[in-house]
């Protein structure tokens, strides 16, 4: 597999001695280039804080993260100083509130704010800017002042400003939390199309069933531990494990397994979107009207 | 009950910069139930949010509280304080006191109750929201988001208000916290009395909490009535950049497949909007189609 992330014996603990107790506690995983991987957990679980390790914004205590960077052409370590800045061109991040993650007034400017700092060639710069802004459906809106857009346009001006770098992987933690559902549906695009059209590497902290169910693998942190790791479709029939960790399945899966479960065989446990369960449904009343 | 009576607000009257954010509007606010109100960003339910405790004054139109106009005098609208309770999107970011047993206590504090009544107030408060007695001592800033945020919710139910207005307040918790604040809200509802507002962007939770629901579009009521009456409302949602509920969306694209083959889904009712109602509604029509129906009793 060509891995893009790896973490070894990864470990973290916001206690200064290391003592205390662990956020993450000596995790191994890898995510394949080019995936969409999706991180679920309650608050506290420590989702957050393996997104942020993930990307050097935090240091393990102890163990180590790789990136595999094709722009750097070799293997980087993220505690590595001398490879962080490398780390940060390869993985980039979207938070969640957007009033924090823009430094320009303009923009424009805010998107070319990191290629400028990484000293790319201004011709070069405006045709990136373009291109990104172009990417997010924000072209348009390039001379605007960034306070004034909504928040799902905040976010997706951020995104550009990512994609500006031409990262290898971006992670977003809980970037949709704060928009309203017209923008969260822009941003879910947008993060979809970077997978498919750039092949881009997504990792998605989130704590929306449906965004999670969009990814090729589900990741499920609990008490700094990742206690299911699989398909959408093999993640969400734990129904009663997820539950016991705060969590719940997309409504679509609890509406098809409540069914199932009333003996409706016909209908699957682990349906994961209102299309297919539709599809399902409708068809099995087709058939009954026949 | 509070009542909008043709109020509009502009923002930057006479600047360039004028935008209208309500649009000469009127409803009403029923006691004891729960009222909830969507709409997408900039469709000026927050601004609706403000004008409900006299934070901010409607531009013309007026705003009652039992009949009386709360902007009519400054003395009126400080007494509207105390009785219309508002939560503010991520209230935790504005907890400020050494412990979180004064942090809950400011409001009641400047009522002008005395200790023993104060002290009785924030006991009640802690407990609706769920914290408990050992956490009243500690400093707020050393608790989780979810319990922040419940601090921050025992201030304002503090004050005993006879209306309690929450923006968003779920957003940014797990499933778990969403559902046990939201529960705890709607429980508080039902012993105290207190009417809710929930102003919120999850047509899940608002489908699932609210006994009438405001759906704003432009500073305009779009459509207003109970959840049903609402989410029948599904291209006007749509077309205002709202989601319905995920269940109503299956319900109505079953529909819409089983019309595509010529079936009659007369039978099929697509108002519904949460899992049980839906299963309800499906199992019944689904047990016969593999020939169990006869045995199916309802």
């Amino acid at each position: 597999m060509d891995y893009i992330i790896k973490a070894q014996g990864l470990t973290f603990s916001y206690d200064d001695d290391g003592n205390g107790s662990k956020t993450v506690e000596n995790l191994d995983f890898t995510i394949e280039r080019g995936s969409f991987t999706a991180i679920i957990g309650h608050n506290g679980s420590g989702k957050s804080t393996i997104a942020k390790l993930m990307c050097g914004v935090l240091e393990p205590t102890s163990g180590e993260i790789f990136i595999n960077s094709k722009g750097a052409g070799r293997t980087l370590r993220v505690s590595d100083d001398n490879d962080i800045f490398d780390v940060r061109k390869t993985v980039g991040m979207v938070f969640q509130n957007p009033d924090n993650q823009l430094v320009a007034t303009v923009v424009e400017e805010d998107v070319a704010f990191a290629p400028e700092n990484m000293g790319v060639p201004s011709n070069e710069i405006r045709q990136k800017v373009d291109d990104a802004l172009r990417a997010v459906g924000l072209y348009e809106y390039r001379l605007h002042d960034t306070h004034k857009l909504s928040g799902g346009q905040k976010q997706r001006v951020a995104i550009a400003g990512i994609l500006a770098m031409s990262p290898e992987c971006v992670i977003f933690d809980e970037s949709t939390a704060m928009l309203d559902p017209r923008g969260r549906d822009d941003v879910m695009r947008i993060i979809c199309e970077m997978r498919n059209k750039y092949g881009i590497t997504v990792i998605l902290i989130t704590h929306y069933m449906n965004e999670a169910a969009l990814a090729d693998r589900v990741m499920v942190a609990e008490a700094g531990k990742i206690i299911l790791d699989g398909t959408p479709k093999d993640v969400f029939l734990q129904k009663e494990l997820l539950k016991s960790c705060g969590l719940e399945v997309p409504q679509a899966t609890e509406l098809a397994s409540r069914l199932h479960a009333a003996g409706i065989s016909d209908i699957p446990q682990n349906v994961l979107d209102t299309e297919e369960a539709a599809q399902i449904i409708a068809a099995l009343i087709a058939k009954n009207t026949k | 009950m509070i009542e909008f009576s043709d109020v509009s607000y502009v923002y930057g009257k006479h600047t360039p910069f004028e935008r209208v954010a309500v649009n000469n509007i009127s409803f009403k606010i029923e006691d004891g139930l729960v009222t909830g109100i969507i709409g997408h960003t900039g469709s000026g339910k927050s601004t609706v949010a403000q004008m409900m405790n006299a934070l901010i004054a409607p531009t013309s139109g007026k705003v009652l509280l039992n009949g009386a106009d709360i902007n009519s005098s400054r003395t009126e609208s400080y007494k509207t304080r105390f009785k219309v309770g508002l939560v503010f999107q991520y209230p935790e970011y504005q907890l400020f006191e050494e412990t979180v047993e004064k942090d809950i206590a400011y409001g009641p504090s400047n009522m002008g109750l005395d200790d023993n009544g104060i002290k009785e107030r924030v006991e009640m408060a802690a407990e609706f929201v769920g914290l408990s007695k050992q956490v009243l001592k500690s400093s707020p800033f050393e608790l989780s988001g979810g319990q922040k945020r419940r601090v921050a919710i025992a201030g304002v139910i503090a004050m005993q208000p006879e209306v309690l207005v929450l923006d968003e307040p779920a957003a940014g918790l797990d499933p778990r916290g969403r559902s046990e604040i939201l529960g705890r809200l709607t429980k508080y509802r039902k012993t105290s009395g207190t009417s809710l507002v929930l102003i919120s962007h999850s047509m899940e939770d608002v489908a699932e909490y609210s006994d009438r629901i405001i759906a704003m579009n432009d500073g305009r009521i779009l459509c207003s009535g109970t959840p049903a009456q609402v989410f029948s409302h599904h291209e006007e949602l749509k077309n205002s950049g709202l989601a319905l509920p995920q269940i109503t969306n299956i319900m109505l694209k079953v529909k819409e497949k089983c019309e595509k083959q010529g079936i009659n889904t007369d039978f099929l009712d697509s108002s519904v909007f949460t899992v049980e109602d839906a299963y309800n509604a499906l199992l019944p029509i689904l047990r016969t189609s593999d020939g169990k129906g006869d045995s199916y009793v309802k």
